[in-house]
C-alpha cells in the first residue's frame, strides 16, 4: 500500500496501461472479458483518483509531486504533479472513463479488445498531459493522445471516418510540431525543460511573441478556436459515441489547459499583448458556433458545434484574466465535459436504436421514451446554463469576469457579445429538443423504440447527479481551483508590471534630463 | 603490419572469414535449402559482435589507416546489427526463389566489412577502398533477383550512378592530396590549421566540394538522389533495407569525419549551401513520398527525407568533444537502422514472392488478418515519423535541438513542418492496415525468422524510446572519440 501511497499520481496515470498489458495477454475473440477488464481497471483508477481529491490541500502549491531523472544529459525529468487546475481535469478523465466503457457495451461489437487497448492508452496519455511538469514529458503525452484517438475514429467511426481521422491527425500534428520547435528554443534559452525553470526566465517581448504564437497555435487547434475548428465537426460526426465523448469531454480541454498552463504563465507579456485578439476569436467562436449549430440537421453535428461555442467561453474567460473569469473558464471546462459528454452519450443511445441522427426523422419521442427524454432535457438544460445547473455557474463567472476585465479593451462589449451566445445556446438546444421530443410521434419507426435500459441508466445517472451538484453547490470545486488560479494571475500581473515599470522609469528619467 | 593490428580489426576479420566460409560451404556441402549457409554466416556475425570493443580512444591500426575507437565501434555495432537482421530476413526471401542465390550471404558479409572500413577510415584511400567494397557487393545484391527485370534494372542503375559518384569522390581525393600532400585526415586537419594554412586554397576547397558530391550520391541527397527510388523499388526488399540503413550510416559516418576535418575551411563557407541541401532534400523527399502508392517507393522517398533530417545535424555540427549535433546523428543513424531494416523486413513478409504486393493495397486490412504484424508495422512507421515515445522521436529530438542551439532556427522549423507532412504518408499505411477492409487473397507470409526480426526491432525501438539514455551515452562516447582522433 505504501508503494501506492507514495506514488499515487503515477499509479493513477499509469493504471490504464497495466490494463493494456492484461488485455494484450487476453486470447482473441474474448470480447466480454476485454470489456470487463477495461471497466474494472477504470473503476479502480477512478477510486484511486478519489484519494487525490481527499488528500488535496486547497493551496496553490504543486502536490503529489513525483520527480525522477529521465534523460540526464538533457535534464529531462519524469516530473508529474497536480495543482488546483490539473486536479479536476484528472478527475474528469477518471470519472468519464468507466462510464464511456460502459456505454460501449452494445455500440462496439467489433475488435473490442483493440478498442479497449486504444481507449486505455488514451486515458493514460490524457492524464499525463494534465500532470506533466516537464515540457518534453508534456509533449510526449500530448502526442501520444493523437494516434489512439485517430484509430478510434478511423476504425469504429461512420461513413467518412478515414477522412475525419486523417484530418484530425494532420491539424493537430502541424500545431504540435511548431510547439516542439518552441520547446527546443526554450531549452536553449533556459537550459532546462522544467516548467518551473522556464517560467522563471525572463524572455524578451519579441521572443515571447514568437513562442506564445507557436504554443498557442498548437492549443488553439485542440480547443478548437475559430478559425481552426473545422476538424472538430468532422471528427465528432464520424467518431463512435465513445470517441465523441472522450473528444468533447476531455480532449478539447487539453487545449484550454495548455493555454492556462503554458501560453499565459510562460509568456506573460505576449499573453497580455495578444489577449484581446484571442478574445476576439473566442467571441467569434461563441457566436459563430451557436449560429452554425442552429441550422444543423444532424443532432450530433449540432452538439459538436455547440462545443465550439462553449469552448469559446473558456478561451474568453482565460484571456479576460480576472479571478472570476479564469475560475469560471475552469468551471465551464468541467461542466461542458459533463453536459456535452452526456449529450453525446444520449445521441449514441438513439443512434443505436434508429441508425439515424437527423432531426427530421424524429418527433414526439417523449411519448415513447420518457426516461430518455428526461435525461436529454437535464443534459440540455445543463448545457444551456439554466441557473441551478452546472453550466450556469461557469458561464456566469466568465461573463462577470470579462465584464470587468482590465486586460481586454472594451471588455463590456466582449461580455455583451459573449452573453448573446448564452441566448443563442438556449435557442438552438431547445429548438432541437422541441423538434425531436415533442409534438406528435408520426414516424412509425419511432413508435416501437425501447426506453433506456438499466446499463444506460447506470451510465447517465452519475452524470446527471453531478450536473445538479455542480450547479447548486460549486464550492468544493471553486475553493480548490481558486488558490491556484489566483497565484497564477498574481504572478502574471507582477511580471507584466515588472516589465512595464522599468520602461516608465526610463521615460521618467529621460524627461528629468530634458528638464535639466 | 603487426599481429596487434590484426587483432584490433578482429570483427572485420571474422566477417571476411565468414564470407569465405559461406562460399566454401556452399560449394562443398551439397544440401537443399539454405539453412546451413544462414547458420554459417550468422555464426561469424555473432563472432564479430563478440569481438567488438577492442581498442581505446585514439587507437590507430595499420599506421594510421584505421581508427578503432568508440566512434568506430558504435558504427560497427550498427552495421553488425543491420547485417544480422538482413541475413535473417534475406534467407527467407531468397529461399523463395526458383534458383536460390547462395552468394547473398558472403556478399552481405563483404559489404558489411566495407561499411566497417568506411566508419574506421582515417585516410582517404582506405575510405575509398571501404566504399568500393561496400558498393560493389551491393550492385550485385541489387540485381540478385534474376527473374525480375526491375531487379536487374536496379543493379545496373546503381552500378552506373555509383561509378559516377566514385569518380567524383576519387577526383576530390586527388585534389585534396594535391593541396595537402597527404591522405591522412588528421594530418590534413593539422596542415589546414597550421600557420599560413594551405597554399593551394582553391584546389583544396574544390577537393572537398567533389568529395561532398560523391558522398551526397551515396546518402541520396537531392539533387543527387535520382537513382534512389528505382533502386530501392527494384532491389529485393531485404537488400533495400540493408542498403538504406547500412549505406546511409556508413556514408554519414564518413561525412561527419570529413565535415569535422574541413569544418573551418570548406564547410563553414559552404554553410548556406549545406542548409539549402538539407531543406531541398527533406522537402523534396517528403512531398514526393506523399504521392506514392507503392510502399517501397514511398519508403525510398522517405529515406531521402531522412537523409535530409540527418543533414540538418551535419549543418549544426562542429569539432568539439561531446558535440550534441554529432551525437544526435549517431543516435539517429542507429535507430534509423533498426526501424528501416524492420520496415523492409515487413515489406518482404507481406509482399509475397515477387514483391507484387508492394502496392499499398496489399496491406489492406492487415490488422484483421494479423494484428501482431500490423502492430509492429505501426510502431516502426510511427518511429519513422518521429512520434513519441519511439526511438525515432529522440533521434529527431537530439538533432533538431542541437541545430536550434546553434542558431539554425529556420532550418529546424522547416524540418519540423516536414515531419508533420511526413506524418501523412506514414499514417496512410496505418490507415490502410487498420481502417480498410481486407480484400483479395489472404496474407500468407508466415516466417519465424522475419517475425522474430521485426518483433526484435519493434521492441528495441520502443525500449530506446522509453529509455534513450544508454544509446545516447554510447553515441556521446563515440563523438568524444571522434574528437580525440584529430
Amino acid at each position: 500500500m505504501s508503494m501506492i501511497e507514495s506514488h499515487l499520481l503515477s499509479w493513477v496515470i499509469f493504471l490504464p496501461l497495466i490494463g493494456v498489458g492484461l488485455l494484450l495477454l487476453l486470447p482473441r475473440r474474448n470480447d466480454r472479458m476485454a470489456r470487463n477488464i477495461a471497466f474494472v481497471i477504470l473503476v479502480l483508477d477512478f477510486l484511486l483518483s478519489l484519494k487525490l481529491v481527499i488528500g488535496f490541500e486547497p493551496t496553490a502549491a504543486l502536490q503529489f509531486v513525483e520527480r525522477k531523472t529521465w534523460v540526464a544529459t538533457y535534464g529531462i525529468d519524469y516530473h508529474v504533479a497536480i495543482d488546483g487546475i490539473s486536479l479536476w481535469l484528472v478527475m474528469l478523465t477518471t470519472f468519464l472513463g468507466p462510464l464511456i466503457v460502459l456505454s460501449t457495451w452494445s455500440a462496439v461489437t467489433e475488435r473490442v479488445r483493440e478498442f479497449m487497448i486504444f481507449f486505455l492508452v488514451l486515458q493514460t496519455a490524457m492524464m499525463g498531459t494534465f500532470c506533466a511538469q516537464d515540457l518534453v514529458l508534456f509533449y510526449i503525452f500530448w502526442e501520444s493522445v493523437l494516434l489512439p484517438m485517430a484509430l478510434m475514429i478511423g476504425i469504429w467511426g461512420g461513413a467518412r471516418r478515414i477522412y475525419a481521422s486523417v484530418k484530425f491527425v494532420l491539424y493537430t500534428m502541424v500545431g504540435s510540431v511548431l510547439m516542439l520547435g518552441a520547446i527546443f528554443y526554450l531549452y536553449h534559452q533556459t537550459g532546462g525543460f522544467s516548467l518551473a525553470g522556464v517560467r522563471a526566465v525572463n524572455l524578451s517581448p519579441l521572443q515571447q511573441a514568437w513562442l506564445f504564437g507557436a504554443f498557442t497555435v498548437a492549443f488553439a487547434v485542440k480547443v478548437p478556436l475559430f478559425p481552426v475548428h473545422t476538424w472538430l465537426p468532422d471528427a465528432h460526426v464520424e467518431a463512435p459515441t465513445a470517441g465523441s465523448v472522450v473528444l468533447a469531454g476531455v480532449m478539447l480541454k487539453m487545449g484550454t489547459y495548455g493555454l492556462i498552463r503554458f501560453s499565459i504563465p510562460l509568456f506573460p507579456l505576449a499573453a497580455a499583448k495578444y489577449a484581446p485578439w484571442l478574445a476576439v476569436l473566442a467571441v467569434i467562436g461563441i457566436v459563430y458556433g451557436a449560429l452554425v449549430a442552429m441550422v444543423q440537421r444532424d443532432v450530433k453535428k449540432l452538439v459538436a458545434y455547440s462545443s465550439v461555442s462553449h469552448l469559446g467561453f473558456v478561451v474568453l474567460g482565460l484571456f479576460a484574466m480576472t479571478s472570476e473569469s479564469v475560475v469560471g473558464a475552469m468551471y465551464v471546462m468541467l461542466a461542458h465535459g459533463l453536459a456535452t459528454g452526456a449529450l453525446f452519450l444520449l445521441v449514441g443511445v438513439i443512434y443505436e436504436r434508429r441508425h439515424t441522427r437527423a432531426i427530421k426523422d424524429f418527433g414526439g419521442l417523449a411519448h415513447v421514451m420518457p426516461l430518455f427524454t428526461v435525461a436529454f432535457m437535464i443534459a440540455t438544460l445543463a448545457s444551456v446554463g439554466l441557473p441551478g445547473m452546472s453550466g450556469f455557474i461557469g458561464e456566469f463567472l466568465v461573463l462577470l469576469g470579462s465584464f470587468k476585465s482590465s486586460s481586454l479593451p472594451a471588455a463590456r462589449i466582449f461580455a455583451a457579445v459573449g452573453a448573446t451566445g448564452v441566448i443563442l445556446g438556449a435557442v438552438y438546444m431547445l429548438w432541437m429538443v422541441q423538434r425531436v421530443f415533442f409534438g406528435r410521434c408520426d414516424n412509425p419507426d419511432n413508435q416501437g423504440l425501447r426506453d433506456l435500459n438499466l446499463r444506460e441508466i447506470c451510465v447517465l445517472v452519475p452524470l446527471m447527479i453531478l450536473m445538479f451538484v455542480m450547479g447548486v453547490f460549486p464550492k468544493p470545486w471553486i475553493s480548490t481551483m481558486q488558490p491556484s488560479v489566483d497565484a497564477l494571475l498574481e504572478r502574471h500581473v507582477e511580471r507584466v508590471e515588472a516589465h512595464v515599470a522599468p520602461d516608465l522609469r526610463t521615460v521618467w528619467l529621460s524627461r528629468e534630463e530634458e528638464q535639466r | 603490419m603487426s599481429w596487434s593490428d590484426v587483432s584490433l580489426i578482429a570483427p572485420m576479420v571474422w566477417l571476411v572469414l565468414g564470407g569465405v566460409a559461406t562460399l566454401l560451404v556452399d560449394a562443398f556441402v551439397p544440401r537443399k535449402g539454405q539453412g546451413h549457409l544462414l547458420i554459417t554466416s550468422l555464426v561469424f556475425v555473432v563472432l564479430a559482435l563478440a569481438s567488438l570493443g577492442r581498442g581505446s580512444d585514439g587507437t590507430e591500426a595499420f599506421g594510421g589507416a584505421l581508427a578503432i575507437d568508440s566512434f568506430a565501434n558504435f558504427f560497427h555495432l550498427t552495421f553488425l546489427v543491420v547485417a544480422l537482421m538482413s541475413l535473417a530476413v534475406g534467407s527467407v526471401v531468397f529461399a523463395r526463389e526458383e534458383k536460390p542465390v547462395a552468394e547473398f550471404y558472403p556478399l552481405i558479409l563483404f559489404s558489411t566489412v566495407g561499411m566497417m572500413v568506411m566508419a574506421s577510415a582515417l585516410d582517404l584511400v582506405t575510405l575509398f577502398v571501404g566504399l568500393e567494397t561496400m558498393s560493389i557487393a551491393l550492385y550485385v545484391l541489387s540485381a540478385s533477383q534474376r527473374h525480375s527485370l526491375f531487379s536487374s534494372e536496379a543493379g545496373f542503375k546503381y552500378l552506373l550512378l555509383g561509378a559516377f559518384s566514385s569518380a567524383f569522390l576519387l577526383f576530390g581525393i586527388s585534389l585534396i592530396y594535391g593541396a595537402t600532400q597527404t591522405f591522412h585526415l588528421p594530418t590534413i586537419f593539422e596542415r589546414a590549421h597550421a600557420a599560413g594554412g594551405i597554399s593551394m586554397y582553391a584546389v583544396y576547397m574544390g577537393g572537398w566540394a567533389l568529395i561532398l558530391v560523391g558522398l551526397a550520391f551515396k546518402v541520396a541527397l537531392v539533387p543527387f538522389h535520382m537513382w534512389t527510388p528505382d533502386v530501392y523499388e527494384g532491389a529485393p526488399s531485404p537488400i533495400t533495407g540493408f542498403m538504406a540503413a547500412g549505406v546511409k550510416a556508413a556514408s554519414f559516418a564518413v561525412l561527419l569525419r570529413v565535415v569535422w576535418t574541413a569544418s573551418d575551411g570548406f564547410f563553414s563557407e559552404a554553410a548556406p549551401l549545406m542548409a539549402g541541401l538539407a531543406i531541398l532534400t527533406m522537402s523534396f523527399g517528403n512531398v514526393v513520398a506523399l504521392a506514392q502508392t507503392n510502399l517501397k517507393r514511398m519508403l525510398a522517398y522517405s529515406a531521402i527525407a531522412h537523409a535530409g533530417y540527418i543533414f540538418v545535424g551535419l549543418c549544426a555540427t562542429s569539432l568539439r568533444v561531446g558535440d550534441p549535433a554529432a551525437k544526435g546523428i549517431l543516435f539517429y543513424l542507429f535507430s534509423y537502422a533498426l526501424m528501416n531494416v524492420g520496415t523492409f523486413a515487413l515489406v518482404s513478409l507481406v509482399s509475397g514472392r515477387d514483391g507484387e504486393r508492394c502496392d499499398l493495397d496489399g496491406f489492406r486490412g492487415l490488422a484483421r488478418r494479423n494484428p501482431l504484424v500490423s502492430a509492429t508495422m505501426a510502431i516502426l512507421l510511427l518511429s519513422l515519423a518521429g512520434v513519441p515515445p519511439t526511438a525515432g522521436f529522440w533521434g529527431k529530438f537530439y538533432i533538431f535541438e542541437a541545430a536550434m542551439r546553434e542558431g539554425h532556427t529556420t532550418l529546424v522549423v522547416i524540418a519540423l513542418l516536414n515531419s508533420a507532412v511526413a506524418m501523412y504518408y506514414y499514417l496512410r499505411v496505418i490507415v490502410v492496415m487498420y481502417m480498410r477492409e481486407p480484400e483479395g487473397e489472404a496474407y500468407d507470409g508466415h516466417s519465424p525468422q522475419i517475425l522474430a526480426t521485426i518483433a526484435a526491432a519493434a521492441v528495441a525501438i520502443l525500449w530506446i524510446g522509453l529509455f534513450p539514455g544508454p544509446v545516447s551515452e554510447l553515441a556521446r562516447l563515440g563523438v568524444t572519440a571522434l574528437a580525440h582522433s584529430f
